[in-house]
């Protein structure tokens, strides 16, 4: 299931400064004496705190069989897609630091939007609900099963952001706090333990690294990404896992076409419950919402659909609906036998790539010519 | 010139200009923009829920979005909705704080991107585009000084809806692309060169005769006949130049184009001078003429267009047999009051074109432009040839035999024969087709009565022997349904599956089952509780397994005058076999005294045995 693509990192070539291998070996080390680290990484965005916690990651690998990963960007996620919270466990190094690879998670919740400011309470379920997860499946260090665990978090360091990032470091109490930094002060965050009240420190350590890349002034050179390209693109590698690997599908317009094509699953409505994560939508309008449409395939299983962190075993396109046969239409590329449990849609605000939608013969009805979308300028 | 805009729009239709919208048709948007200024606050209530939905879809056009909120908060006024007092807002300070809030919105949408851009200021800019001065000043005070008064910004919210109405509701209902008139538009000028050049041919026949008659002038006959054949080339061009632009606007709107080719067929229709195929005269002058005066020629066109796209029959067909089915059963609603003249040709004349839909389709088969099987195996591979399953389209057709028409019957038996399973070509020869029943109907209306007698005696037997075999296979069909099925049904009905079939069509469509033609899908509950109003699934699904019929077998047995029922005995009920989509209202009753009544098996057998005593 790995893909390689490269992210827009440019070529560059990755470079990794002495500080950080001392700081991923010092992390690395820790697990010698005592439970295996969980490390936070946390600093402002295009800081390189990805590319830290990857060669992070490369570095846990030599002296653990696999490493946990919890990933808390919703809209620049590591391995999996934007909307989504995951904790993956892996135990492959990653050969090449600046790409991005597609990873199928252990378990993940779908949020539904590519930032936190949506839903600040819910963001903060998942990440809590999650964490649980991981300390109860993986990290049980009586039976020295403990896998130590890597947290990446959102680039958004300022209001509520900040609020969030201090909210989830007080809940999760890390053994490591990695802190990349920039040139520009006042875009990083507080120094030390910025999420404690002064007192306890107890067993943290707080490592601040520095961008790895500078100009000649000495000043942090951002690594600035197209979000929304990114983001489309991990929707279609994601989407081209619906296809077996030697199906040719390299143009938007090939999946587009294979999308078309494809023969779908079909469940019956009636059986499906659907959650709109940040709209309200009437009853009666509920279809007219959800076609064409991207949605988290997520287990209810019996819970209230009000609370959070429904697991979600990844994502669909409501491809069409036929209600008179109360029928509906999804394509995913989640095997068969992972589906039979979901019984809950959750549609959020993760748009559809137009790319999916345009293809000759089978251009879909949602998208319009002449839609008017600049105002006439009456003078000038 | 708006024409020129939207021909323009359509030839470059996969460079640029589409965009994601959340309606899927621009009748939807209509619909909105309709009811949402409308004075009926139900209407308003219904539009708001519709931009609800599209909201969600993410791609709303601010302009729609702001329009929707400021509508809400004036239904939630007293000023504006006198009548809803339960739901209003009491408070005038939360009121004016919407208001506020909706304009400042609206101010900052329209003028702040233009701002970022140019630097201008914001009043400047406003101006600009035509925003009211108020509504910048309103804006400005909210944010910076005091809530403004509710008096006031209730009046600006009134002036701020009709910017966006003259500023994006009216200039986009004027944008919206009219694919039918273009389509129309591209039609007429087939037509017009199509016509050109039988004309052309015509004088040229003429000219050879002519020159054949006179033998002389040879150096001018040859020259004219020079011009004439360099012309008809050029003919030929244009005409294909067309055809293939029709084409591609069917690549991308199929519903459209096919129900253009029906306009222009039902025109034919309405006109009841040209029912044959009547030549063209001339001297026509084609501009003040009916759009199409010839079948022959809507016949050329979908030839020549369905070289290009063989599935256009398909869709063809599709439209005419459903506009068949729904003429038929909008008749048998009322039954006991007979169609109309003009719908009894009507019919006639849809049946009429199935067979000759069909034989096209078989040349296209043939010369395996287009793949036709009895089931369609769901592929995930793209196929040059698209497969096409004919099952469906047979039983649609098998059902709408009941309408009595021999074309029907015909088209039945030729789409058997496409689909190459002689076992059901067979089978299907055994029903009681009407068209066999026609030549019956011929042969004793020229002979004595006597001989009459022995053909009722004849069709009598037959009738029996055709009823013993219906009785014995619904038996069999009873014993196998209460069988392992319902276990099937259950774990199928509740689980996810691979959908059994399906033909690539375009993302937020539903395919149909035998022609290219996807069809938007009906999105609207019924009710708010759908589970409720969900029509049962009737099993056809499962028809493809095997062959033998699972249903219950109510027999339904009509006669037109009841004095000589057992003579005129019509079975339709063979295609029950088959088991139809369609729901006959008439189904398991009989025609008895003048009145339909419903009648169980026992009462069934009982009236076999009368036809048996009848014939001895």
């Amino acid at each position: 299931m790995l893909m390689g693509e490269n992210d827009g990192a440019g070529s560059a070539p990755v470079i990794i400064p002495p500080s950080w291998e001392e700081a991923a070996e010092f992390i690395a080390r820790e697990g010698d004496t005592a439970p295996p680290p969980i490390a936070v990484i946390c600093g402002p965005k295009n800081s390189g705190k990805s590319t830290f916690s990857r060669y992070l990651l490369n570095t846990l690998l030599s002296r653990y069989k696999k490493v946990g990963y919890l990933d808390t960007d919703v809209g620049q996620p590591e391995f999996f897609l934007p909307g989504c919270l995951s904790v993956h466990i892996i135990d492959e190094r990653i050969s090449d630091l600046r790409s991005w690879s597609l990873k199928s998670p252990d378990r993940c919740c779908f949020f539904g939007d590519v930032s936190s400011k949506r839903d600040p309470q819910a963001y903060l379920g998942h990440v809590r609900g999650l964490y649980d997860y991981f300390l109860g499946e993986h990290y049980k260090f009586y039976e020295k099963q403990a896998l130590p665990l890597i947290i990446n978090t959102p680039g958004w360091v300022k209001g509520t952001g900040y609020d969030l990032l201090v909210e989830m470091l007080k809940y999760i109490s890390p053994t490591h706090v990695v802190q990349v930094r920039i040139s520009a002060e006042r875009k990083n965050l507080p120094k030390g333990a910025f999420w404690l009240d002064g007192e306890h420190y107890g067993s943290l350590h707080l490592i601040d690294i520095y961008s790895a890349r500078t100009d000649f002034f000495n000043q942090s050179v951002l690594t600035r990404k197209d979000a929304g390209t990114l983001r489309d693109r991990r929707l279609f590698e994601y989407f081209k896992l619906c296809f077996p690997s030697d199906l040719d599908i390299k143009t938007n317009k090939d999946l587009a076409y294979a999308l078309a094509s494809l023969c779908p699953y079909e469940v019956p409505f009636s059986r499906l419950k659907v959650k709109h994560l940040h709209c309200q939508v009437p009853n009666s309008e509920v279809f007219h919402s959800l076609n064409a449409t991207i949605v988290g395939l997520a287990i209810n299983s019996g819970k209230p659909p009000s609370s959070f962190s429904q697991q979600c075993v990844g994502l669909g396109i409501v491809r069409g609906i036929d209600i008179k046969n109360d029928r509906i239409y999804v394509i995913t590329p989640v095997p068969i036998h992972n589906l039979q449990k979901v019984d809950l849609l959750l549609q959020g605000l993760i748009e559809i790539p137009t790319g999916f939608l345009q293809v000759r013969r089978c251009l879909s009805p949602y998208m319009a010519t002449n839609v008017l979308h600049k105002l006439p300028e009456k003078d000038e | 010139m708006m024409e020129d805009m939207v021909m323009i729009g359509l030839r470059n239709e996969f460079m640029a200009g589409y965009k994601l919208v959340p309606w899927s048709t621009w009748g939807q948007w209509n619909f909105v923009r309709e009811s949402i200024f409308s004075s009926n606050p139900e209407s308003v209530a219904a539009a708001l829920r519709k931009v609800a939905a599209w909201r969600s879809r993410g791609c709303l056009p601010v302009a729609i979005d702001v329009t929707a909120v400021i509508l809400e908060i004036q239904c939630q006024d007293p000023f504006f909705r006198e009548g809803l007092l339960d739901s209003a807002l009491s408070s005038e300070e939360l009121l004016a704080m919407l208001y506020c809030m909706a304009i400042v919105r609206l101010v900052n949408v329209f003028v702040e991107p233009l701002h970022k851009k140019t630097r201008r200021s914001i009043s400047e800019l406003a101006e600009a585009i035509g925003l009211p001065r108020a509504l910048i000043d309103i804006r400005h005070e909210s944010s910076h000084r005091d809530l403004p008064s509710l008096q006031l910004v209730r009046l600006a919210s009134v002036k701020a809806l009709d910017w966006l109405k003259s500023n994006y509701w009216e200039p986009q209902r004027k944008a919206i692309p009219d694919v039918r008139k273009e389509i129309r538009c591209r039609l007429r000028e087939m037509i017009h060169y199509l016509k050109a050049k039988y004309t052309q041919r015509m004088k040229a026949k003429r000219a050879k005769r002519s020159h054949q008659l006179r033998a002389c002038g040879k150096l001018s006959s040859q020259v004219t006949g020079k011009i004439l054949s360099s012309k008809a080339i050029d003919f030929n061009k244009r005409i294909s130049k067309i055809s293939i632009s029709v084409c591609r606007v069917y690549s991308a709107y199929p519903l459209d184009v096919v129900s253009v080719l029906m306009e222009f067929f039902q025109l034919h229709v309405s006109d009841f001078s040209d029912i044959t195929d009547k030549e063209i005269t001339e001297e026509t002058d084609v501009c003040h003429e009916p759009l199409i005066n010839s079948m022959s020629l809507l016949k050329t066109i979908i030839t020549k267009l369905s070289h290009n796209r063989p599935r256009l029959l398909l869709s063809m067909l599709k439209i005419v047999l459903e506009m068949i089915k729904d003429i038929h059963e909008k008749g048998q609603d009322h039954f006991l009051s007979p169609l109309s003249e003009a719908k009894v040709c009507q019919i006639k004349h849809l049946c009429s074109f199935v067979p000759w839909l069909l034989m096209n389709l078989k040349t296209l088969k043939d010369s395996g432009r287009i793949g036709l099987t009895e089931e369609l195996k769901p592929s995930a591979g793209r196929d040059a040839v698209q497969k096409v399953s004919l099952k469906k389209l047979l039983r649609l057709c098998l059902s709408l035999s009941a309408v009595g028409d021999k074309h029907l019957s015909e088209s039945v038996l030729l789409l058997s024969d496409l689909s190459g399973n002689t076992n059901l070509t067979e089978r299907l020869k055994k029903l009681p087709l009407p068209c066999l029943q026609d030549q019956d109907a011929a042969e004793y209306s020229c002979s004595n009565i006597e001989s009459v007698i022995l053909q009722e005696e004849l069709a009598i037997k037959k009738a029996t022997e055709k009823l013993q075999y219906l009785k014995l296979q619904s038996r069999i069909s009873n014993v196998k349904s209460m069988g392992t099925e319902d276990q099937d049904n259950d774990v199928a009905k509740n689980s996810w599956i691979l959908a059994k079939s399906w033909i690539p069509c375009p993302i937020g469509m539903l395919p149909c089952s035998f022609s290219s033609t996807s069809v938007i899908p009906v999105l609207d509950k019924a009710d708010d509780d759908c589970q409720g109003t969900i029509i049962p699934e009737n099993n056809h699904d499962k028809f493809g397994k095997d062959h033998t019929p699972r249903e219950n077998h109510k027999i339904n047995i009509q006669s037109p005058d009841t004095e000589n029922a057992i003579k005129k005995l019509r079975l339709t009920t063979e295609e029950r076999l088959y088991s139809i989509d369609v729901i006959n209202p008439m189904e398991g009753r009989l025609l008895i005294d003048g009145v339909w009544k419903k009648v169980d098996e026992a009462e069934f057998f009982a009236i076999q045995s009368n036809i048996r005593t009848f014939v001895q």
